[in-house]
């Protein structure tokens, strides 16, 4: 006898799980596989990177003499504008959820992130998010010219029409960054593999876990401020205008309470590249794990409490400076814990210098200059000498090119082996890695004394005393941008074929996607949860 | 990734088999309501100082966060249990609830043990008789799975 009382669909023996990638173009369209949309996320990221580049590109020329030689002020504007914008919610921030995205299921022993359709959604809203904000620079008024900061009244009273377009593309990534970090949430606390508890987890999770509180902690006060905004310029609210009784240094603190820990979650999840990449290549063990953990949490902790480092200028009381500047450089001391680890896990180790542990090194000793001078601006009286100079220019620069975009590399020369199944070309990584350090350090460097001198940021032109440095700046710009170019050259070479990567890659690999996975992976990887020491 | 509970009464046997869950029900909760006091009081402070549209936005995020973790938790929340007994072998799916059952007599029962090639080695469990299957355990890993179907093989000659 049998007997099926309901049936709801569910086969006796279900395929499901057994079917490869779809093919053409509707694969990565409609795909939920958590590679594809990481692939998906990485690519995007890569032609943001080159956009926003682009546009370095011409406020370098513009700046590599003094006088204005190739812009109007105005287009000079909208260039910074739209280069932060697309740099920080285009290039950086997608290309650490594609990391996530390819990385995290393996890290943890998962099968797929836990909401795969969202995940998709999550992707596909930004591509229009940035065709739109991209559109607005062929608009009668131009793009936004306000800065990334989009302080009022210049973003409400004073901006052009085109901010409406802004306004949406900027709730648009909000949305897919608020799903994406859902994603990892759930994925993280869920579907870790038996044995596989929190603190076994790879300093990567761990980093990405803690960024996607951040980013849910933060997003809702974003898309509360740009709407602020948009009811400001055409619903006749006053949030941010003083005629109506509203507060335009509110939107400054809204913005930086947003701003600030929008730069950890920028940096984080570099940390956590830093932290698997360094021990495979000292072959030693991470030192001081705990420890990390609970400096990432304290960095996030913090992150919350030190927003209006940003506006000292801007006229506070004694006693608020003198806390917003202590609690600023409280944060070095769990940045310095991670730089130690870093250090002490070389120490004494079998150190190889492979392309991703190059970028690593990199990382390590110039976004400790870039924390230096973040220190320094964080003592209130020589923020004020140095505020809205190149000097902070130069500062984000350090953390987050040599910071943030030199992990996304390392990451990249680190995993692409078990990506694709395909070694890249040692030889031409390592010449992307000196091309580059060389480069960047001539751009950015010479920005320090720019700014110690008393060179303001966002102008066209400038006082001739400081036309070498910015010439010297300039060659380092083209520079670095022909490099990156070079990378999308590396980057195909390598997909397309290479030397046969083995299983584990590298000598002194270590974690589940190295010890249980293929290179390439399968589409499908875990079909069952992999056993975790 | 497995708890399988054998309930020996006598001459018949319960399995209940359950997919890995990395958290439990309490700690999501308290991770939820610990992350929506965070976002209350983000909004709240912002709402004092005038800013009253963020409350909304932090209050939507709130419910899109509880949904999605309620969604997966529900999949973790996922069941089989299979019951043994001398006449009939019982298999129950389902979550929070039962969902779907399937029986068959005990003394025509098999267990069908099969290893699939494809994307990776993947083994497939089923019970069933005359033709008829049904899969079980298809969340468990292979080892949990031979380990089952040995269980399962056991109590069938016993009962």
């Amino acid at each position: 006898m049998y007997n099926e009382t309901t049936h709801d669909g569910e086969g006796a023996h279900s395929d499901h799980d057994h079917h490869g990638p779809a093919k053409g173009l509707m694969r990565w369209v409609t795909t939920t596989n958590h590679k594809d949309i990481g692939t998906l996320y990485l690519w995007l990221s890569f032609t943001m990177l080159l956009y926003g580049g682009s546009m370095a590109m011409v406020i370098r020329l513009e700046l590599f003499q003094p006088g204005l030689q190739w812009v109007e002020p105005h287009f000079f504007n909208q260039m910074t504008t739209m280069h932060g914008l697309v740099m920080v919610f285009g290039a950086i921030m997608p290309a650490f959820v594609g990391l996530a995205n390819w990385l995290i299921p393996m890290m943890i022993g998962a099968p797929d992130m836990a909401l795969p359709r969202m995940n998709n959604w999550s992707f596909w809203i930004l591509p229009f998010a940035f065709t739109m904000l991209a559109s607005t620079t062929l608009m009668e008024s131009g793009a936004p010219a306000f800065g990334w900061t989009f302080y009022a009244p210049l973003s409400t009273t004073f901006a052009p029409d085109s901010t409406d377009f802004f306004i949406f593309a900027v709730h648009l990534m909000g949305i897919s960054s608020v799903m994406g970090a859902i994603n990892v949430i759930a994925t993280i606390l869920n579907m870790r593999a038996p044995g596989m508890t929190l603190m076994k987890m790879p300093l990567f999770v761990w980093t990405w876990l803690i960024t996607a509180y951040l980013l849910i902690a933060v997003m809702p006060v974003l898309a509360g401020a740009v709407t602020m905004m948009l009811t400001d310029r055409h619903f006749g609210t006053s949030f941010f205008d003083a005629a109506g009784g509203g507060d335009p240094v509110m939107f400054q603190h809204i913005f930086w309470f947003f701003g600030h820990p929008e730069v950890y979650i920028m940096i984080l999840p570099a940390f956590g590249v830093i932290s698997a990449i360094i021990p495979t290549f000292a072959r030693k063990p991470l030192f001081g794990y705990s420890s990390m953990v609970y400096a990432t949490a304290s960095i996030a902790i913090l992150s919350f409490m030190v927003w209006a480092h940003h506006m000292f200028t801007t006229g506070m009381p004694v006693a608020g400076e003198l806390y917003f500047m202590y609690a600023t450089i409280l944060i070095s001391v769990p940045t310095g814990v991670k730089v130690f680890n870093w250090v002490t896990t070389m120490w004494k180790g079998s150190m190889t210098f492979e392309t991703p542990m190059l970028w690593a090194l990199g990382f390590i000793v110039m976004f400790t200059i870039g924390g230096l001078s973040g220190l320094m601006l964080g003592v209130a009286p020589v923020d004020t000498q140095y505020h809205d100079t190149y000097f902070v220019v130069a500062h984000f620069h350090y953390v987050l090119v040599t910071g943030a975009l030199y992990s996304i590399i390392a990451a990249f020369y680190y995993w692409v082996p078990k990506w694709t199944g395909h070694m890249y070309d040692e030889r031409l990584g390592k010449i992307h890695f000196w091309w580059s350090t060389i480069a960047v350090n001539v751009l950015f460097f010479p920005q320090h004394f720019l700014g110690l001198a008393g060179m303001p940021r966002r102008i066209p032109d400038y006082s001739l005393q400081f036309a070498e440095f910015n010439m010297i700046s300039s060659i380092g710009g083209f520079a670095f941008g022909l490099a990156q170019v070079f990378f999308l050259y590396i980057v195909i070479k390598t997909i397309k074929g290479g030397e046969k990567a083995t299983d584990r890659v590298w000598e002194g690999a270590t974690g589940l996607e190295f010890e249980h996975l293929s290179s390439p992976p399968p589409y499908h990887s875990f079909n069952e949860a992999p056993p975790v020491k | 990734m497995v708890s399988v509970d054998i309930v020996s009464s006598g001459k018949s046997y319960r399995f209940v088999l359950s997919p890995n869950c990395s958290i439990s029900w309490r700690e999501l909760l308290l991770f939820y309501c610990l992350t929506c006091v965070l976002a209350i009081v983000i909004g709240l402070f912002f709402t004092l100082q005038g800013m009253w549209l963020v409350l909304p936005f932090s209050g939507l995020e709130m419910l899109v966060l509880g949904s999605g973790l309620y969604v997966t938790s529900r999949k973790v929340y996922r069941r089989e249990v299979i019951t043994l007994d001398p006449q009939c072998t019982r298999i129950e799916k389902g979550v929070q609830r039962i969902d779907q059952i399937w029986e068959f007599k005990t003394a025509w029962v098999r267990v069908v043990d099969e290893c699939r090639e494809g994307y990776g080695e993947r083994r497939t469990l089923a019970i069933g008789m005359s033709g008829e299957s049904v899969e079980v355990g298809s969340f468990l890993a292979n080892w949990e799975k031979d380990a089952l179907a040995f269980q399962l093989k056991d109590c069938i000659i016993r009962v």
